[in-house]
């Protein structure tokens, strides 16, 4: 019986993988700039929700909260990175390429940079609302911020980006 | 001038340089298994050492009764139920009143996300955490899993502000939280707390001897393109130093950028003067001299500020070896 439901849960699982890793990679890629690092959270993150979410009543939640948990292990990386990239710098170890994957950045378009640039809370809020679509009020859920700090991040984000823009163009 | 629209496409077209494979990495499956099996094994301790209610919620799932009631077509008050409904509030979040948790109650009915999720025992918890208890997440010990949690009127569980089965968390907040549903007694019955009692855990410093001057270095400079950054720079604060800039104590702002606090000021740049550490309490400590420019007409100045870096927790719960544990202003 035990392994009966072993067996069932391994397959849920799964198919919660098939439905939503892809998505949830887009997410995570967007918002790190880095291929490798997404794969990596995205998989952290199913592991993590697979045990809370066996019992999940409804199912249709589910991609809305792994969507939150990949937000918070980004904000996890960027607070690791964030020092740890500082100590890079200070110890001329090895140049810091920024947040992006460098296979990638012979081709990366000047706004795309530019959106590599932003401090991480404002890049997140900007993919929330543009590419994922939230409203507002849900950016803030899924950050787990006011809505007006997801005003305040879009709004600087968006500014920063049209001024490094033109400054490049000039 | 971009538009709203050009960082769409952008995003858009960007998702696509990634494509996951739809076979589930063995690696995951494997953590998974391992985590449900770890979590299966601790939940009967955690729920019998840290939540004696979480551990009668157990007896109730599997038919033993206790202080947990499952729900019952014509529950029957009784010792063990949640009180009848009429006599008198007792909720202590999130609502106050007994009408304001009747109106929540009917917004929750209408399906309105703004109230929906009280419903849900775990996304009622997370708030709670994280609203309540300012917790930056919320973890639940793995007593949720049995039967299905919203299948009850009553709960008493144990939740932590760090994933305590899968992370060290050197140091970190735990709530031992009972909630009822006290207008409803069916699953569409909102929940609020009841009773709780806070505590933390420390463990042991994360070392006891001084960070190197590179280290202090890197963790200065992270913490100042934060400030001048105008976010973030609160994750490498203790609560004290958070107390201060957030007092502004000494003169002391916290932010000199886009910050709605930085109060008009833009940090331009920063030299860093260090002071030496002390191997008695692992300490180090440096003077920043900090140049600003200011919004308006007010020239440029300079200020300082002396900060004790070291091994410590962090306000938001987590732990570090540069921890910033001091900060002093100019006056």
């Amino acid at each position: 019986m035990a392994g009966t439901t072993a067996q069932a849960e391994v397959g849920r699982l799964g198919e919660l993988y098939r439905a939503h890793a892809p998505d949830a990679l887009r997410l995570a890629y967007l918002v790190t700039g880095n291929a490798a690092v997404a794969e990596d959270l995205v998989q952290e993150a199913f592991v993590r929700l697979y045990g809370r979410f066996r019992d999940l009543r409804n199912p249709g939640a589910f991609p809305w909260y792994l969507r939150r948990t990949v937000v918070n292990l980004a904000r996890s990386h960027f607070r690791r990175e964030r020092v740890a990239r500082a100590y890079v710098r200070r110890e001329g170890a090895m140049p810091w390429a920024g947040g992006g994957d460098p296979a990638q950045g012979a081709d990366r378009d000047e706004m795309w940079r530019a959106l590599l640039e932003l401090p991480e809370r404002q890049r997140t809020a900007i993919v929330l609302r543009y590419y994922e679509d939230l409203t507002e009020a849900q950016t803030a859920e899924v950050m787990g911020c006011p809505v007006g700090t997801v005003k305040s991040l879009v709004f600087r984000g968006l500014a920063r980006l049209r001024v490094g823009l033109s400054s490049e163009v000039s | 001038m971009r538009t709203e629209d050009d960082v769409r496409d952008l995003l858009i077209g960007r998702a696509e340089d990634v494509r996951a494979d739809p076979r589930i990495p063995a690696r995951v499956l494997g953590r998974a298994r391992h985590r449900r099996a770890l979590t299966a094994g601790l939940s009967v301790a955690t729920a019998v050492v840290l939540s004696a209610g979480a551990w009668v919620g157990i007896r109730a799932a599997l038919g033993g009764g206790g202080g947990v009631t499952p729900l019952d077509p014509s529950p029957s008050p009784s010792a063990t139920t949640a009180p009848p409904v009429d006599t008198g509030w007792k909720g202590l979040w999130p609502q106050a009143t007994r009408q304001e948790a009747e109106d929540a109650q009917a917004c929750a009915d209408d399906g309105d996300p703004a109230c929906a999720w009280q419903v849900d025992i775990e996304a009622f918890l997370e708030r709670y955490g994280t609203e309540e208890l300012g917790w930056e997440a919320t973890y639940f010990d793995e007593a949720l899993d049995v039967g299905e949690p919203n299948d009850f009127v009553a709960l008493a569980l144990t939740i932590y502000s760090c994933d305590v089965l899968n992370d060290p968390c050197p140091g970190y907040d735990f709530a031992d939280v009972r909630s009822e549903r006290l207008v409803r007694h069916d699953p569409t019955g909102i929940w609020s707390v009841t009773e709780v009692s806070t505590g933390n855990v420390h463990g042991d410093p994360p070392e006891a001897f001084p960070p190197s001057e590179a280290e202090v270095l890197a963790a200065v400079d992270a913490f100042m393109q934060a400030r001048q950054d105008g976010e973030g720079a609160e994750v490498f604060l203790s609560t004290e130093a958070l107390a201060r800039y957030e007092s502004n104590h000494e003169g002391l702002h916290l932010y000199g950028g886009p910050a709605p606090d930085s109060d008009g000021r833009i940090i331009v740049g920063w030299e860093v003067n260090l002071l030496g550490g002390d191997p008695d309490d692992g300490s180090y400590s440096v003077e920043i001299t900090i140049h600003l420019e200011w919004l308006g007409d007010s020239p440029p100045s300079t200020t300082r500020e002396t900060l004790v870096f070291g091994p410590g927790y962090l306000a938001d719960g987590g732990a570090g070896t540069t921890v910033v544990l001091g900060a002093e202003g100019p006056d």
